[in-house]
């Protein structure tokens, strides 16, 4: 009984220092934070200065000329896409270029390509008001909708799936020029059944 | 005797023209005629299209071409839009309501349809219909998904048969009146969400 109570002890305090050094771990999202988000004096939507809806082709080609991280920018008639260089946040995925599509003559949305896990990004962004799902062949595609950040977080997966690999997935972050709505978001996440 | 038989007497004709009085009343005013037409317009889906349906869209079932045909025929719609702005094929379709819109939409409430693969996925209207309003017309929703978040309560009424979604965000500590009276938008799905409370003491879900 003795070596029971002993034990048991052992592993509390063995399993209470993991969870400590788990926690004491600092989480800094710094980079992301004044990379993604607006500063203060731009208002929503608004990613590094560009404002879908009000900034045009133009205005916006200079903000990535005169910015430290993009290069090789083409416009088409389309979008403006550019690759990445130099300082940028270790969150984009730079192996994909940073996209934004034209609508009369303005930037009407930017997708930015990121290395980000969906779970990290809820953390992030918290609950949002609108989700939605749809299931194509072999495919789920998911998209969640923060309508006061004018985000949508959007990804699409292979099935079979589970819900870590759910979570681990890397959305793409599409900033729109009006707020979007979809079905009600639940934290149920029974569209995971799809597959 | 004769004094206690008299104060009865009074107070019989008293009741009794207070009960007929009262009767009165509720029988005028329930003897208004209550007009939903343009609500049931607005809501139900014609003979022709089955639930989910609204103007001739289904979730599911219509591709993004019939969309942007059947909007654009339609009355209550000024100018439509197309987003396709993303690396999968998806986006939204959203328009502008027209100066004959029914109303229980205002001219600027926001609207839109998100389609994946060509396909209508779902489709969202920010209306002026009162939750009240959507219960007489349609019942009680068969169930809710009720999510409460600080001192606000955010409430899903989904409904089976028509595959929609009411949902409206009130703060919480309100008068019941204030449930009744909560403006909605409203959310035709292709799948319905998993199966929330059937209990309808929304107020008890404040506390």
């Amino acid at each position: 009984m003795r070596l029971l109570f002993k034990s048991a002890f052992a592993l509390v305090i063995v399993f209470m220092s993991f969870i400590s050094v788990i926690r004491a771990r600092p989480y800094s999202d710094n980079d992301f934070r004044s990379f993604f988000l607006p500063p203060e004096d731009c208002l929503k939507p608004c990613w590094q200065g560009i404002r879908p809806g009000n900034t045009t082709i133009n205005e916006a080609v200079m903000i990535l000329e005169t910015s430290a991280w993009a290069q090789n920018i083409v416009v088409d008639k389309r979008k403006i896409s550019w690759l990445w260089r130099g300082n940028h946040p270790e969150s984009v995925d730079t192996d994909t270029p940073g996209t934004m599509y034209i609508s009369n003559n303005r930037i009407a949305a930017i997708i930015v390509p990121i290395n980000v896990a969906f779970g990290d990004l809820q953390l992030f962004f918290g609950q949002p008001r609108w989700r939605s799902a749809g299931k194509f062949n072999h495919n789920v595609s998911v998209q969640f909708t923060y309508p006061h950040e004018y985000l949508t977080l959007s990804v699409r997966l292979e099935c079979p799936m589970n819900i870590v690999s759910f979570w681990n997935a890397q959305p793409e972050i599409v900033i729109n020029s009006m707020p979007a709505a979809g079905m009600p978001y639940t934290t149920n996440i029974e569209f995971l059944k799809n597959c | 005797m004769i004094a206690k038989w008299f104060l009865n007497a009074i107070l019989l004709k008293t009741a009794l023209i207070l009960t007929v009085l009262f009767t009165l009343f509720i029988t005028l005013i329930r003897a208004q005629p209550y007009e939903n037409s343009e609500l049931r317009a607005f809501l139900i889906p014609s003979d022709d299209c089955i639930s989910p349906c609204w103007q001739g869209i289904r979730p599911g079932e219509t591709d993004v071409f019939g969309v942007m045909e059947l909007l654009k025929v339609n009355k209550w719609i000024s100018t439509v839009f197309f987003e396709n702005y993303s690396t999968f094929s998806n986006g939204y379709i959203r328009w502008n309501w027209s100066s004959l819109r029914p109303s229980v939409v205002s001219g600027d409430g926001s609207n839109n349809l998100w389609f994946d693969e060509n396909i209508t996925q779902n489709f969202y209207v920010e209306t002026q219909i009162h939750f009240g309003d959507v219960w007489l017309l349609l019942g009680k929703p068969d169930w809710f998904n009720i999510h409460r978040s600080y001192n606000r309560i955010r409430v899903d009424g989904v409904y089976q048969d028509q595959v929609l979604i009411v949902t409206f965000d009130i703060p919480c500590y309100q008068s019941v009146s204030r449930f009744w009276l909560a403006k909605t938008d409203i959310v035709w799905v292709k799948d319905l969400p998993a199966e929330g409370t059937r209990s309808d003491n929304l107020v008890a879900s404040c506390r």
